[in-house]
């Protein structure tokens, strides 16, 4: 059901009389390009209306409450190792090369009506004649030149307060939040109680007035990078397995900071929910001693 | 050097950024003859906004992507008093900010419209134009526009409760309400259909950013009158400003808080303090859930620092602290003279006074009992009561909306 629309533009060969560029060596063809997302967790699929079982050192159940993300700097890697950026349409999903993805299937955290989900990012690449589309990298989030603006004057999709963190100046990069059965306790706090383990991924840290021309800077940019071998836009789909989030994380337990992970430097959740995103939470960048293992493609 | 500009056309962030490095590099003359606005005279402004501060202050900086105007400050006021402006319905800007509480609530901690108790004192409103930082504890909000949005929106904790999913709803009740028809056209008069979530925003900020509060006995005293303050009051004045106390490095300045901008000034601080009020276990942790900016920074070293909140209309303003854990004026004395508090049993035990992020100012000293009641009087000269009273604050409405 998510198969993969490529609508490779065969013009290539047509249009290179066209071309801007006589050099059949600089010449290049523009092909529309379909990234297609699946999430799970323990091969179910993730919506508001399916129960997730056997998540994280506890096996526990629970259901979804958000599954939403930003994603940008997408690169599509040809067969001689040269990047080249995917440029993305312009829609209520995708702007200015930034797109939402969206396995959120009802408002209200779940709770309320149908809505629509994004699973896809379409978009089109530069890909130089005679090389072949060979790999995909990506990055989780908006860079910090869009991380910052003003969500009450944003276009879609950076105008969904849900996403909107203006506690820390930014964006929730990526909002994962779930309702673990028999809810969520703390060894140290009896009287502590919640009854959702979030995950929100963001920069922290961030100062600096755009008022007075400052730039913002953050001290922690919170973006995982991933790269995924033998990419094939026909057949490939990127699979966003949560159930390898939170691999190592107990979902009934919380032992400090925000209950589940919200990107807190010494939050005791948050070092295992970044190293399976291939982070070091104390740098807040990815790091080679870290394989992120949440994205793959299949 | 000069930040700001005021009138003129409008820069985008990489051409101010050109014109200041110019400045920097050619000298003011440069910055000033480019149309910046130079050292405000307190008649100077960038909207013909009639800010109504006394001369001898300096006015609040204009944002030239809101500017002020009588207009957006009168529809903001009907805006902060209105309980539409939230998910269910119930709760105001002014539920927690009440005008003669200097626009605190009375509570230790205030409770959001679903019922959700917060861990921080609600903050007076007054002046907070001038805050370097808004709220208790976060470097990160360095404007009014940025800060509104998080009561709104904010869903840890929730406050007004406005989310995706009842935002068009909220929006909607206000373009059902008939008085707000000629309110928006006349706030924003060059848009069509003015009624969104961003006016709405904007309009509540420029209702904020007028909110100013310079009518005081200390102000009259400071302007020359000398009779303005008692004897007590007068002697409490000196013990505030003094070595021994130290209470102005931190509460100084016309703002009586260090977290100071305005438009006159070419280098902003936002400082931040520890003054002891927690160290437990001995390693100068605060409470896991009200750790200051090290919430927001993760250095150690932040552990335990919140702003210094401007102590205008102190007296009314009563619980004290970011927590709300002091009742009295006389409370704090004591826990400032005793350099920090100490916490004996319980799961917060720890001796505040040596906590090792605690600021250098917070030493203690011996007061006595005549210096304690003039300190305390002087404070209290430190009360607006025109801005208290002043119907231009009040709620717009004749009977509830």
């Amino acid at each position: 059901m998510y198969k993969h629309a490529l609508l490779l533009a065969f013009a290539g060969s047509f249009l290179a009389a066209c071309s801007s560029s006589d050099s059949p060596l600089n010449a290049t063809t523009q092909q529309d390009i379909t990234l297609s997302f699946a999430a799970e967790a323990n091969n179910v699929a993730i919506d508001c209306d399916t129960q997730l079982t056997g998540l994280g050192t506890q096996n526990t159940n629970a259901e979804l409450r958000d599954f939403r993300f930003y994603l940008h700097n997408i690169e599509i890697v040809d067969n001689e190792g040269a990047t080249h950026a995917l440029n993305l349409n312009e829609n209520n999903w995708q702007t200015q090369n930034v797109a939402l993805i969206d396995f959120t299937n009802r408002d209200t955290s779940c709770g309320g009506d149908i809505k629509d989900t994004r699973t896809i990012v379409e978009g089109s690449v530069a890909l130089p004649n005679g090389r072949r589309i060979a790999d995909l990298n990506f990055t989780i989030g908006l860079p910090s030149t869009l991380n910052h603006n003003d969500r009450a004057t944003a276009p879609a999709p950076l105008d969904l307060a849900g996403l909107h963190w203006n506690w820390q100046n930014g964006y929730k990069f990526m909002r994962l939040d779930v309702a673990p059965e028999g809810g969520i306790t703390r060894s140290s706090d009896p009287a502590f109680s919640s009854s959702t383990w979030n995950f929100h991924l963001g920069s922290t840290g961030c100062t600096g007035d755009p008022q007075l021309g400052e730039t913002v800077t953050c001290t922690r940019p919170d973006r995982p990078v991933i790269s995924l071998s033998g990419f094939d836009p026909e057949s490939s789909e990127i699979l966003i397995d949560y159930e390898a989030l939170v691999t190592n994380n107990n979902l009934q337990l919380d032992e400090g900071g925000a209950s589940g992970c919200m990107s807190g430097a010494t939050d005791p959740e948050c070092a295992a929910l970044f190293n399976t995103l291939g982070m070091d939470l104390n740098s807040g960048a990815s790091d080679a001693a870290f394989t992120q293992t949440v994205f793959s493609l299949r | 050097m000069l930040r700001f500009k005021h009138n003129g056309p409008r820069l985008a962030p990489p051409v101010m950024m050109l014109v200041m490095v110019m400045a920097a590099i050619f000298g003011l003359s440069a910055c000033t003859q480019s149309g910046s606005l130079d050292i405000d005279t307190g008649t100077s402004t960038a909207s013909t906004y009639d800010w109504n501060i006394p001369s001898r202050y300096p006015l609040p900086i204009d944002p030239v992507d809101n500017p002020m105007s009588e207009a957006k400050f009168e529809l903001g006021r009907h805006l902060f008093y209105d309980i539409r402006l939230s998910g269910n319905g119930t709760q105001a800007c002014a539920s927690c900010h009440i005008q003669e509480l200097g626009f605190t609530d009375g509570r230790a901690l205030p409770f959001g419209s679903t019922g959700e108790q917060l861990v921080r004192n609600a903050q007076g409103l007054m002046n907070a134009a001038y805050n370097a930082t808004q709220t208790w504890a976060n470097p990160s909000l360095n404007t009014l526009e940025q800060q509104a949005l998080i009561p709104l929106f904010g869903e840890a904790p929730v406050e007004h409760g406005i989310n995706d999913a009842n935002e068009a709803e909220v929006v909607q009740r206000i373009r059902d309400e008939p008085v707000y028809e000629s309110l928006f056209a006349q706030a924003y008069p060059d848009l069509g259909d003015p009624i969104d979530m961003l006016n709405i925003r904007n309009a509540i900020t420029s209702f904020i950013r007028g909110m100013v509060s310079f009518d005081t006995p200390f102000d009259r005293f400071e302007q020359g009158e000398a009779s303005a303050l008692s004897e007590a009051e007068h002697r409490g004045r000196q013990l505030f400003f003094s070595e021994a106390l130290e209470c102005f490095h931190c509460h100084g300045g016309y703002h009586l808080s260090d977290s100071t901008i305005d438009r006159t000034m070419s280098f902003v601080e936002r400082p931040f303090h520890n003054t002891g009020l927690f160290n437990i276990g001995g390693t100068g942790d605060f409470p896991e859930n009200n750790t200051g900016i090290f919430e927001i920074t993760a250095d150690p070293a932040d552990m335990g620092k919140f702003r210094a909140p401007s102590l205008r209309n102190l007296s009314v303003t009563a619980p004290y602290m970011h927590d709300g854990s002091m009742q009295s004026l006389a409370e704090v004395i004591e826990f400032y003279a005793a350099g920090g508090r100490n916490i004996e049993t319980g799961p917060q035990a720890g001796d505040g006074r040596l906590n090792p992020f605690k600021d250098g100012f917070v030493n203690g000293f011996e007061i006595s009992d005549q210096e304690k009641a003039d300190l305390i009087a002087f404070l209290h000269a430190l009360t607006d009561q025109s801005f208290l009273n002043d119907p231009k604050f009040s709620n717009p409405w004749s009977s509830a909306p």
